[in-house]
This record gives structure tokens, C-alpha cells and sequence, in this order.
């Protein structure tokens, strides 16, 4: 099963939630934005959302700027 | 007789918001994070902007959120926007992060000087006041535009002083003054800020507020250089309040006129 995230192709090996991916990845921040399919999720949906083949995430985080 | 300012406390309400800081602080640039608390702390600023971004796998970054004080007001900026549908999206985004909802509207096609579009700027305006947003637009300096923005319900507009991050200071002063004297809202000059000087030139003319980063973020010294501009924005606003004396061109003699020892 492949998923987009970050407009890159991620094969996950096992039905994983957002928030279950999520905790897997060393590289992702713990406070971050996420678009699930073009729709924004707020935080209390990653638990409930299972990713399925063909999904895309969009992960955001506010860095420094003016 | 005008209200004495020394006696009064000088407060910006934005948004029903009262702010006692004049003095709004970017967080781009920093060498490193870890001194933009301090950045904020000796700019006494209230109101802090701050980017969005995707995260990158590679080299993640760490969420500025981390660095600023609880009670900062959050000004997430819409840069990277290349029209208004791209800036209503990172404004949607920023709100779900739980940033509140403030935003610097911030569209800009043009990568040479970074100028803001302001056509597209005031288009996102009218729909993000109408989504609820307390929205404060980057634009250039215009009468016609800023007017239109005021009509879309911004709280504030942000004229540029001179391109992003150039350091060149007051610019676009006289198209600055237009606005100050003509738009019903407070005027914030946003980017080009180089100098503490041109902060407090900025207010001596009736600014509301400056929005400084890259003149704080790439001093030698970021904090003591906080430091220099609080002090600048004060002094600037303190002098607007005093009414500055009005210039001519002869001397005007500051002693009595009479000789020192003969009439």
C-alpha cells in the first residue's frame, strides 16, 4: 500500500492510523498541520483516521519568518 | 489643550485587542532559535509573526511555536502565497493549528524584490474578514488599495518601507504619509525597517506600529538590537504624542536675541 505525503510516494507495510504513522517517523515534528485528501484534519482526527492506498498527507509546521 | 502623554497609558487596540507594544518581531533569520525568546523578550513585543511550512523530511525543522512566550499573540504570515486562494489556505491551516486568528496576509509573485500583490492581497482580505479573521495585509504603499482593504474590514494595513529584508529603511515615507493621513485604520509599516533610527521615524509620523525582523535577526547582536528598537518605537510614538515643532528654513534663535552685555 502507498500513500503521497509531502508530494512523495511512502510504501507502508501494515493499516496503520495518521496518528500510529505518525509516531513512527523520526523526522516529523510533534506539532504539525495536516491536510488528509485536500481537507484539513484537526489533531483530534489523526487517532480516528485509517490511511488507505492511494491517500495523500500534506504536513506543515510554522518555522521562523516575518 | 491635547491629553498629556505622559500621563496616559498609549495602548493599539487591534481587533478589540489592546496592545501596549508598538513593536511587532519576525522570527525569521535567527542564527538559532534558541535566542528568539530573548529577541522577544527585550523587544517587549506582544505580537510575533511567524511561517508555515511542509515539513522537510530531511532536515526537520523545529516549530518556532516552542520559542515564544505563552502570551504571545500569534501573527502567522500567508508567505509562500502566490495568489489569494494560496493565502486563504495557509490562513485555514494556521487557524487549525490553534494559532488564534490573526494573520499577515502576504502575497508575492515577483521573487526579484518580493513586492506583494496587491490586487490578490485584497482579495483574500474580503474573504478571510468574512471567515472571521482579524486579518493585517502586506501591500505597497497605495491610496487606492489601502482604502479598498479598510472597506474588506482588515484591522490594520502594512505598507512596506522598502523590499523585504533590504534593510534600506523609510522609502516609501511620503506614500506612507498618504495612508497615515487618508485611512481610518492603523497604518504598520512592515519590511525594509533597516535602522532603530527609521523605526522611530516611522512613529514620529503617526505609524501605529512597526513590524521589524531582518534588521533584528542579522544584527551582530540580535537581542541588544531588540533592545535598541523598543526603545526607538517608544521614543518615536512618545514624540508623535508630544507634537513635534514645526520646521522653517532661517535660524530661529534659541537664546534672547539681545547682546550679552548691550541692548
Amino acid at each position: 500500500m502507498k500513500i503521497v505525503v509531502n508530494g512523495e510516494s511512502v510504501e507502508l507495510l501494515q493499516p496503520t492510523t495518521i496518528t500510529q504513522w505518525l509516531n513512527e517517523q523520526n523526522g516529523i515534528p510533534n506539532s504539525t498541520i495536516i491536510e488528509f485528501n485536500g481537507e484539513i484534519l484537526s489533531q483530534d482526527q489523526w487517532n480516528s483516521t485509517a490511511l488507505r492506498d492511494g491517500d495523500q498527507l500534506e504536513i506543515f509546521l510554522f518555522i521562523g519568518g516575518g | 489643550m491635547a491629553l498629556n502623554p505622559l500621563a496616559q497609558p498609549d495602548t493599539l487596540v487591534l481587533s478589540e485587542t489592546p496592545l501596549r507594544s508598538r513593536l511587532f518581531v519576525g522570527t525569521g533569520k535567527f542564527s538559532s532559535n534558541d535566542i528568539v525568546p530573548n529577541v522577544i523578550k527585550e523587544s517587549g513585543s506582544q505580537v510575533v509573526t511567524m511561517a508555515l511550512r511542509r515539513v522537510d523530511w530531511k532536515n526537520p525543522q523545529e516549530n518556532i511555536l516552542n520559542y515564544l512566550p505563552e502570551e504571545t499573540i500569534l501573527l502567522p504570515n500567508t508567505s509562500g502565497a502566490r495568489n489569494a486562494e494560496e493565502a486563504i489556505r495557509i490562513a485555514h491551516l494556521a487557524r487549525t493549528a490553534g494559532c488564534g486568528n490573526w494573520v499577515k496576509i502576504e502575497v508575492i509573485q515577483d521573487q526579484r524584490y518580493l513586492m506583494p500583490d496587491n490586487y490578490e492581497t485584497v482579495k483574500a482580505t474580503e474573504q478571510l474578514v468574512k471567515e472571521g479573521f482579524t486579518v493585517l495585509p502586506y501591500m505597497s504603499p497605495d491610496l487606492g488599495t489601502a482604502r479598498r482593504l479598510a472597506d474588506a474590514g482588515a484591522a490594520a494595513v502594512m505598507p512596506l518601507g522598502a523590499p523585504i529584508g533590504s534593510n534600506r529603511g523609510l522609502k516609501t515615507k511620503e506614500l506612507i504619509r498618504i495612508l497615515i493621513d487618508e485611512i481610518p485604520l492603523p497604518i504598520i509599516v512592515d519590511a525594509g525597517i533597516g535602522r532603530p533610527s527609521e523605526a522611530a521615524e516611522a512613529m514620529e509620523m503617526g505609524a501605529a506600529a512597526v513590524l521589524v525582523n531582518t534588521a533584528i535577526a542579522t544584527a551582530e547582536n540580535p537581542v541588544a538590537m531588540a533592545r535598541a528598537f523598543r526603545l526607538a518605537v517608544e521614543s518615536g510614538r512618545l514624540a508623535y504624542l508630544a507634537g513635534p515643532g514645526a520646521r522653517q528654513l532661517r535660524a530661529e534663535a534659541s537664546s534672547p536675541l539681545t547682546g550679552f552685555l548691550r541692548s
